[in-house]
């Protein structure tokens, strides 16, 4: 009996390496991890979805029905102006030019082409208790079986699209004219969900939680959709704003000024460095 | 010569500029002030080509019909997206003959948000670079992994 029992306590501790330890690192935590997480890694990831939001029937707070009843539509948004000011986060990573991720453990990183730009993900840790604003926020994220949660916090003066005007915003490709744009409050909080929905489709699920704008969590839609570019295209590149010669954006009037090509063209030749 | 004015749009055309409408990257001020229902095509010499972002722009001088000249400026796409469609800085320099389609901007003045140029070589760049809509063919180069055509 003796005997039997020492057997099955060398078997059991011979097989205890094969088992996950009790309290092991969370998915993201080693440099081996990398084998076991979901591929975002190779190539970059090219949006596919509007940038701004179709309409939505999450109710907006009083607060936020004063300020739309006095919003002026605007024709640009500030990005398209000489120093190109971020919109941020969410609007930053759909602008068009690719996401590329990067790994080490603890972190995912995500170079923002547009503005080039990168968000820094920590892996299952937590908040700072009091995070400095900025405008992509301070990203915690964890691995909820293959998709990414990441849980934002911490915005400086991000471009926040509350909804479309009445009538508008209904179309594949949501346009600046169309949208509301609001100030946010203390406490906004971003939570996406990205996973693979195939080897070569990312896909960006975003709840926003803001109570100062709605009364319930704000969903947005559609799901960004991303398609991976490989070899050469999916190498990262740099991105400069350097436009100041040839853009002037008015924020007054919301929109570029669309001068004379001839006029700007003086200025770019008596300003030309090269 | 200046050969633009042509507003009739073929089907295949027609469904490349409102591919060209939906690119996110010109969306957040380039559809609302072009008309993407019209196009416009004009032989000029380059005045300049900014290799910039979040816009490339290209300078072109245009001789009217009259002799009068006219300088017409082009938005085109950032350079990281033109440079996965194909283009390079160094395609276009001050004095090189170009053919440029564009739609134009909506007020009439000289401005357009370019669609393709083609180069005194025959060489043809598209802005292709983008997201097109859902359900239409996806543009060249990078988000189909297909070869750019560089």
């Amino acid at each position: 009996m003796i005997k039997h029992i020492l057997l099955l306590a060398v078997t059991l501790c011979s097989a205890m390496p094969a088992l996950p330890a009790v309290g092991a690192e969370p998915l993201g935590s080693s440099w081996t991890d990398v084998t076991k997480l979901p591929d975002f890694f190779t190539g970059n990831w090219q949006s596919r979805t509007s940038f701004l939001d179709n309409p939505s029937n999450v109710p907006f707070t009083a607060k936020a029905l004063a300020y739309i009843a006095q919003f002026k539509p605007i024709e640009d948004i500030p990005f398209a102006g000489p120093s190109c000011k971020t919109p941020g986060m969410p609007i930053i990573q759909r602008l068009g030019s690719p996401l590329k991720f990067f790994y080490e453990p603890g972190m995912i990183a995500i170079y923002v082409e547009n503005s080039s730009m990168t968000r820094f993900i920590k892996l299952n840790g937590k908040h700072s208790a009091r995070p400095n604003p900025t405008f992509l926020g301070e990203s915690i994220g964890h691995f909820e079986g293959t998709t990414l949660v990441v849980d934002t916090v911490g915005f400086d003066d991000v471009l926040l699209q509350y909804g479309d005007l009445p009538g508008q915003g209904t179309g594949p490709f949501v346009l600046p004219p169309e949208a509301i744009f609001g100030p946010h409050g203390p406490n906004l909080r971003m939570v996406e969900h990205i996973r693979l929905v195939d080897s070569d489709t990312l896909e960006d699920k975003l709840t926003i939680y803001d109570d100062t704008v709605w009364k319930q969590p704000y969903v947005s839609t559609p799901v960004q959709v991303f398609k991976r570019n490989r070899g050469e295209d999916g190498w990262p590149r740099e991105w400069v704003c350097n436009t100041a010669d040839t853009l002037i954006f008015d924020p007054n009037q919301g929109k570029t000024i669309q001068e004379d090509p001839a006029e700007v063209l003086k200025r770019l030749e008596k300003n030309d460095k090269h | 010569m200046n050969e633009h004015g042509s507003t009739r749009l073929s089907g295949v055309f027609a469904a490349l500029l409102l591919s060209a409408a939906a690119i996110p990257a010109s969306a957040h001020h380039s559809a609302a002030p072009f008309d993407m229902t019209k196009s416009v095509s004009m032989q000029g010499t380059v005045e300049k080509w900014v290799w910039a972002n979040p816009h490339s722009w290209l300078y072109i001088r245009v001789v009217e019909a009259d002799g009068s000249q006219v300088v017409w400026g082009f938005e085109a796409g950032s350079t990281g997206m033109l440079a996965r469609t194909g283009w390079n800085a160094a395609d276009m320099k001050a004095g090189d003959k170009v053919t440029v389609t564009a739609a134009p901007e909506r007020t009439g003045n000289h401005i357009g948000l370019l669609n393709k140029v083609q180069l005194a070589s025959g060489r043809v760049l598209s802005a292709g670079a983008g997201a097109p809509p859902p359900g239409a063919a996806p543009p060249p180069g990078p988000a189909t992994n297909a070869p750019s055509p560089r």
